[in-house]
């Protein structure tokens, strides 16, 4: 198990080093720099790019960022100077993530209970109520749903209010907006899932020793049936965080998302490979994080680990 | 349960009938045949193949009609007519004038005035309490130039009971006096007072959707972006499904080697937010119709590959495919003719449920600024304009919403069937 997680994290090493490079001399492939304001003297913007180091040849910019990297500095950010790409990260991440983690257990929770619920009352008025539901999940994009939610439940009734502030009670609207897709995807995949899983012998074997309903379900369908669902799980979470950067825009948090669009706009050039390397490393690491619990919950995995070794 | 009593002289011999064993009963059904005959019993396929053939011949007429019949393009601003709704009323706006009466939490207006909410209305002092109904800067919907007053004194005595019985004898007096009043409605309902001025209300005959703020006609404007939207979605699944074929195709057949190179870079590309590229390769290009297409193409592949690779590797080691290879097909051959036919079936699934991804995916980038140039119209680009001054204008963005939400439902329906139809496995 440690030399596989090892050589996953060496893996995610490599992807993210080709990540970087990639994004590296994409980003400097666009026809402009950041500093093409037409008001600025071209001796000022020479001086500019000296500052930052944008006069030097593209392959020893590269090779500075990269030794750079590796020491964990991210560099500074060129539009709002003096402040540190990492301190930017970490003041605005926190917001997105606040949505993230609500958005994400809103998605399983509801969307576990919608499938089982959908499967065991199979071709029946909830099951078609849940399928419907997942439809239209999967059907609206958040740009609409977002300010529907926002007008709805915001302006006419004044349950939630419209922007974000620091109250819990704001990040209810854009968690669910952020979810719904989610929700809809997860509901989708238990309900197939705890199908299959209801025709199988063990479940007639439950049944036949005269174990409750209750009992089946929780301890026999759930337990199989969640698997398949566990392995989503990291790209979804990674579905999230993009999806947020529109649920940011509609419902005003000053998160990542917000930031990341306007830097790559702005051509912010340490800000764009800061973040992306932030949002592809968290992206792996999730992925790789719900790679190694599924290998500890399932114990299928877990013995033919061992009878491998 | 009772014993049932069998004895032989229940059971008569049929014999045999070798002429009826050896007639075909059903006519033998190929595999596209029996796809389409299951589709066809399909009700929610139907319906939602029907929905989509609707909007897409609508977006390839719908500009035409309304530019014959009232010469309406998507470009053509008109602020005279700007901001017009589906349907149209003549009830006049209200304007709070004097208030010496009440304090309120909220002011909420509807979009054009006609109708507001004072939310959690306290009584203040006794004084003047006046409205304006009607503006005559808004004639081109009120129909005329009209504005009156309605003022009523408030005394120390008086309640919310009396106040609003007051407001409303003032307003009958009003409309007693000028027919062209239309009339108005006080009411207090829990703590909120609420005020609606009444009005004829009719279709808007010249402008079936309304118009947006530079007046432009959203019938026209929606079909224009269908035409887009459609396009866009259309050509990038169509470019991706090849490109994801001939990869997944090469990389599932050759395997070893050359697979796990191929699906090591898949891997890494996948785990890229697709976000960044599409934002990066879109402030590359300038703006328009073929970036967008390549974005989504570029950012759309990798699934469509890893599809295709794993059906590959799945039907390579089939006894049909050996048996070619054994008759001494070339690979060429072998991919072409027996395993891309076969996979036909998931490739098909695949490229239903991208379209509407492909939609989604041009309406987010036009919802983050980065879509279609003004003035040319996308779903994205009216759901981004509409979502601004959503109060104000619903039907702004509940038109592109409902087109844009009306496709995706169909296209997912219309992929779930097909999968089931695909899937021999279901046959009945």
């Amino acid at each position: 198990m440690l030399k596989y997680i090892l050589k996953r994290l060496l893996m995610a090493l490599g992807t993210l080093w080709v990540i970087a490079t990639l994004t590296f001399f994409l980003m400097h492939a666009l026809p402009n720099d950041p500093f093409t304001d037409p008001k600025l003297k071209p001796e000022v913007k020479q001086a500019l790019r000296v500052k930052y180091g944008l006069d030097k040849p593209l392959s020893e910019q590269y090779i500075i960022y990269m030794k750079n990297i590796a020491k964990g500095d991210l560099g500074t950010s060129i539009k709002y100077p003096g402040r540190s790409v990492s301190d930017m990260i970490k003041q605005s991440f926190p917001k997105s993530f606040a949505l993230g983690w609500r958005a994400l257990i809103i998605a399983v929770v509801f969307g576990i209970f919608f499938g089982v619920v959908a499967a065991l009352n199979h071709q029946k008025f909830l099951d078609y109520l849940s399928i419907i539901i997942a439809i239209i999940g999967v059907s609206i994009p958040s740009i609409i749903l977002g300010p529907i939610l926002a007008y709805l439940f915001g302006v006419q009734l004044g349950w939630f209010p419209v922007t974000v502030d620091k109250t819990q009670w704001s990040l209810i609207l854009p968690s669910i907006t952020l979810a719904l897709s989610s929700l809809a995807t997860i509901s989708r995949l238990m309900r197939t899932t705890t199908l299959e899983v209801l025709g199988q012998d063990y479940i007639s074997t439950a049944k036949s020793k005269g174990l409750s309903r209750y009992q089946i379900v929780w301890k026999h369908v759930l337990r199989n049936a969640i698997m398949p669902v566990i392995t989503v799980l990291g790209p979804l979470f990674a579905a999230l965080i993009t999806g947020s950067i529109v649920v940011e825009k509609i419902f005003a948090v000053a998160g990542l998302g917000e930031y990341f669009v306007s830097t790559i706009t702005e051509q912010d050039y340490p800000m764009i490979m800061g973040i992306t390397i932030f949002y592809a490393a968290l992206i792996i690491l999730s992925i790789l994080i719900v790679d190694i619990i599924y290998g500890f919950i399932d114990p299928r995995l877990r013995i033919a680990g061992k009878g491998g070794k | 349960m009772t014993n049932m009593q069998l004895d032989q002289s229940d059971f008569t011999h049929v014999g045999k009938n070798l002429k009826a064993a050896g007639e075909i009963k059903r006519p033998s059904l190929s595999y596209w045949k029996d796809v389409y005959r299951r589709l066809k019993n399909n009700k929610v396929v139907v319906v939602s193949f029907f929905i989509l053939i609707i909007l897409i011949i609508m977006s390839i007429i719908g500009p035409i009609i309304t530019k014959s019949l009232y010469g309406h393009t998507y470009e053509k601003q008109n602020l005279a007519e700007q901001n017009q709704t589906p349907i149209m009323s003549n009830a006049r706006s209200i304007t709070l004038i004097s208030n010496d009466v009440f304090k309120y939490e909220e002011y909420i207006p509807n979009y054009r005035k006609s109708k507001i909410k004072f939310k959690n209305v306290q009584l203040k002092s006794a004084g003047k309490l006046g409205f304006k109904i009607g503006n005559q800067a808004d004639e081109s919907w009120q129909g005329d130039k009209k504005e009156y007053e309605l003022v009523i004194d408030v005394v120390n005595t008086d309640t919310w009971v009396s106040i609003v019985d007051k407001l409303n004898a003032e307003g009958e007096r009003l409309l007693a006096q000028d027919p062209d009043f239309r009339g108005i409605e006080f009411a207090k309902k829990g703590s909120n007072l609420i005020i609606e001025t009444k009005g004829e209300k009719w279709f808007n005959k010249t402008h079936w959707f309304g118009t947006d703020e530079f007046g432009r006609d959203l019938f026209t404007r929606l079909w224009e972006g269908g035409r887009i939207s459609f396009f866009i979605a259309f050509i990038s699944v169509f470019v991706t499904a090849i490109f994801g074929i001939l990869y997944g195709g090469i990389s599932g057949y050759m395997g070893g080697k050359v697979d796990d190179i191929l699906m090591r870079v898949v891997e890494i590309l996948m785990t890229v937010p697709d976000m960044l590229y599409t934002i990066l390769l879109l402030t590359v290009m300038d703006p328009g119709i073929k970036p967008i297409s390549i974005v989504l193409i570029v950012t759309g592949w990798m699934g469509t590959a890893r599809i295709v690779r794993g059906e590959v590797m799945r039907l390579k080691h089939s006894e049909y495919v050996v048996a070619a290879k054994t008759l001494g097909a070339d690979s060429k051959r072998i991919i072409l003719k027996h395993l891309i036919p076969n996979t036909m079936g998931p490739i098909i699934v695949d490229m239903t449920m991208m379209i509407p991804k492909m939609i989604f995916a041009e309406a987010f980038l036009s919802f983050i600024g980065l879509g279609v140039p003004v003035p040319y119209a996308s779903w994205g680009s009216l759901a981004n304009q509409g979502a601004k001054i959503f109060r104000q204008f619903p039907h702004q963005l509940l038109v592109p919403a409902i087109a844009i939400s009306l496709t995706m439902f169909a296209f997912n329906l219309l992929g779930d069937g097909l999968r089931d139809a695909l899937d021999p496995r279901l046959r009945k």
